[in-house]
């Protein structure tokens, strides 16, 4: 057992912070709320330090890592709140790809390190269901139906949908530009992060980009990496609320001598590492080759629903330490909230990961 | 990052589930609520840990060690605490004096008294709060004067657990009252037998098997060789102190938790509703978290890193703990008001979040020492 990042992950890590401190600061966050561009000024950069193609095989341009490493750099895009794309292709959709022995799967993966924006459709017109091809049908020959709430759709060249085949779960990877596919951009918390609904109507597919396959370890990973990210908004805020609480002065002491504030942000450090270990250990888990899909999908649910529980709590105590300032736009909470309620919806909420934990135990149970 | 074992972790396991399926009856899980209450069998399981290496493994061999490493230590802990082995009658005894007299004690202090305490064959108590020093530790006020080649005590302790059937107690006095209150504080090794020592137990509000005493001293004379570290750094000896006793605690609670959901999962029995299958999931995590915590923490110091995180093991293990149980009585539903065991576990958890520090202050030391934030 070891807890620790190696030196390749540290150092990825160290450059990731000193990156993203320069080219994605809150302003350049808060700006892209409003301009829905300003991301791709700094795509090339990302696709050039290799992070798109972290865990993407050698043979197909990336650096044949792993969940733990994508982890590693997970959490500092979301100290950051990366507006750029990249946890949607290389986090989310790649994972599922990589479980996938297909020429079109590996296609799609190698277009992930190259830098085609590239997502992941899971939830279906009830995304409450904890069903991932829900919404969707697939043929034989057509792919059919709505995927709701996708991350960076708008955005996207390519489309990783899990659908319901006529044998169980099927992984169809969909250019946006294909007849009969439709991105409706809506209104969510997070413009950082766009959603949008997809509707597919009958569309034509080549039968070899669409494989039956088991979905559970793919999507064990891409709520891994998801947790992952929160991770990093949950210690991002909790600095910054320390620095606040440090420095802020009322009744004539700084407040975060006051029990009430240092007690609450002892909270959120407790909460932030028990998500942090949990995050880890399911990454560890979905690398080791000796570990069952079943422990996998345990770990992963325990992290995201631990992960998604401490990102709103962070995020809703950084606000109450730091008082009316917090609730004003150019604070920059609002972003970190933004992206903690995001995270913390998608790919299944903590409610649904609590209880696929539950549930995994009561299965496991002699 | 490796999750798996190593293979040291795996030999040293092995060895261990081997030697403590020796010593067990063979129905001691079968019949583990009887077993919890034998103190024969808890005092022979102390003994023979002691003889075979596995009551301090990281320690040498003189001292009911073999050496290991803290990775390896820690799978043995955990393993132990996994397979329900005896608790340790006088747990405070090997847990955090024997540290404290390892770092602090001399050479003649060890030799006299850490064979016999890690035996079981000497108990100690912890002589800590007083009625007006509680979480405020630093204010206690039991006085020891010096008086040439002695110190003559006086004053009362309170919550001292098992302190009547202690020989000794590690006693924190005040040797210089004209310093700031933690400057001026010794720890002395008192002899419980020695004349003017008056030790009433306190009856529990349940039937607890660790009993709380006040104990009273009048005119105690203790050598001066009985000093456990400097004069007046007593102040230091008890924060060493506290520090392992949190690390003991962090694993007791972690145990607990982890028979509190295999607890709450069997008397679901089919009744398993959203909401119960929802909290015991947050249970479960709790535990995994708690464990994984604690393993996160030793690599960390392995690789020579900062471990934050153990600051955080007792306050999170014992409201864990809480939770669950808390959790078990809302799954046994209202039969739990006369399920006698569920009841006594609930009782019990009470005190998780008070010995050891309380959670308040466990807040405080994580707000100040992990976190930065300033002293109140």
């Amino acid at each position: 057992v070891n807890f620790g990042f190696n030196e390749d992950q540290q150092s990825l890590r160290d450059a990731a912070e000193r990156v993203l401190a320069v080219e994605s600061p809150p302003a350049l966050v808060r700006a892209g709320i409003d301009d829905a561009q300003a991301w791709r000024s700094l795509w090339k950069t990302i696709v050039d330090l290799g992070w798109t193609g972290l865990a993407v095989p050698e043979a197909h341009g990336g650096l044949g890592l792993g969940i733990v490493d994508l982890v590693a750099l997970a959490e500092i895009t979301g100290r950051w709140v990366l507006s750029a794309p990249l946890l949607s292709g290389a986090g989310f959709a790649g994972p599922l790809l990589s479980t996938i022995d297909s020429p079109a799967a590996l296609d799609a993966l190698a277009g992930i390190a190259a830098g085609t924006v590239t997502t992941l459709a899971v939830a279906g017109p009830d995304p409450r269901l904890d069903d991932p091809a829900a919404g969707a049908t697939w043929d034989g020959s057509t792919l059919s139906g709505t995927k709701r709430l996708v991350t960076d759709a708008s955005r996207a060249e390519v489309l990783v949908v899990v659908a319901a085949g006529s044998d169980g779960p099927v992984v169809a990877i969909v250019p946006t530009a294909q007849a009969g596919v439709r991105v409706e951009l809506v209104d969510s918390v997070d413009p950082n992060r766009p959603l949008a609904d997809v509707h597919f109507d009958a569309v034509a597919l080549d039968p070899g980009s669409v494989v039956a396959v088991a979905t559970g370890p793919g999507l064990d990973a891409a709520r891994t990496v998801a947790a992952a990210e929160l991770v990093g908004v949950c210690d991002r805020v909790l600095e910054i609320a320390i620095d606040h609480v440090s420095s802020r002065h009322q009744f004539g002491r700084a407040i975060g001598s006051f029990q009430a504030v240092k007690h609450r942000l002892a909270d959120v450090y407790v909460a932030t590492e028990r998500a942090r270990t949990l995050t880890y250990n399911a990454a560890m888990v979905l690398d080791d080759n000796g570990s069952s899909a079943a422990d996998g999908t345990a770990a992963a649910a325990m992290a995201k629903a631990a992960a998604s529980e401490a990102a709103i709590f962070a995020a809703k105590s950084g606000v109450q330490v730091h008082g009316a300032i917090a609730m004003t736009w150019e604070h920059d909470l609002h972003l970190f909230t933004r992206r903690a309620r995001q995270g913390a919806l998608c790919l299944g909420d903590h409610r649904t990961h609590y209880r696929r934990a539950g549930a995994a135990y009561l299965r496991a149970k002699p | 990052m490796d999750i798996t074992e190593t293979e040291a972790q795996r030999e040293v396991r092995e060895r261990y589930r081997v030697w403590l399926d020796g010593f067990l009856p063979a129905d001691y899980h079968a019949r583990y609520a009887h077993y919890r209450g034998d103190w024969a069998l808890r005092k022979a399981h102390q003994r023979e840990a002691f003889e075979a290496g596995w009551l301090m493994p990281q320690w040498e061999s003189e001292l009911g060690g073999q050496s290991l490493g803290s990775l390896e230590t820690l799978t043995i802990r955990l393993e132990a605490a996994e397979r329900a082995a005896p608790k340790l009658p006088n747990i405070q005894g090997p847990n955090v004096v024997a540290p404290a007299l390892r770092l602090y004690g001399t050479e003649a202090q060890q030799e006299r008294y850490l064979v016999p305490l890690l035996r079981g064959d000497e108990w100690w108590a912890l002589g800590m709060s007083e009625p007006d020093a509680g979480s405020d530790f630093g204010s206690l006020r039991t006085r020891a004067v010096r008086n040439g080649d002695r110190f003559v005590v006086n004053g009362q302790k309170i919550w001292t657990t098992q302190a009547h059937q202690s020989r000794f107690a590690t006693l924190y006095c005040r040797t210089d009252p004209d310093v700031p209150k933690h400057r001026g504080i010794s720890c002395l090794v008192v002899d419980l037998a020695s004349p003017g020592v008056t030790v009433r137990p306190i009856r529990m509000a349940s039937d607890s098997s660790d009993v709380f005493c006040e104990v009273f001293f009048d005119d105690v004379e203790v050598p001066v060789e009985n000093l456990l570290g400097q004069e007046n750094d007593g102040w230091g000896v008890a924060m060493a102190s506290l520090n392992h006793e949190r690390d003991m605690i962090w694993v007791m609670n972690w145990v607990d938790v982890e028979r509190g959901v295999d607890r709450a999962a069997s008397s679901l029995d089919g009744r398993v509703g959203d909401d119960l299958l929802v909290d015991l999931g947050r249970r479960v995590a709790d535990a995994a978290a708690i464990r994984l915590t604690g393993y996160r923490a030793v690599t960390d110091e392995i690789r020579g890193g900062q471990s934050r995180e153990f600051l955080m093991l007792k306050l999170f293990g014992s409201e864990a703990l809480q939770r669950t149980w808390e959790f078990a009585i809302e799954a046994a539903g209202p039969e739990a008001v006369i399920d006698s065991e569920l009841l006594f576990e609930d009782f019990e958890g009470l005190g998780a979040t008070i010995y050891g520090g309380t959670s308040e202050v466990q807040r405080n030391i994580i707000g100040e020492r992990a976190l930065g934030l300033p002293k109140g």
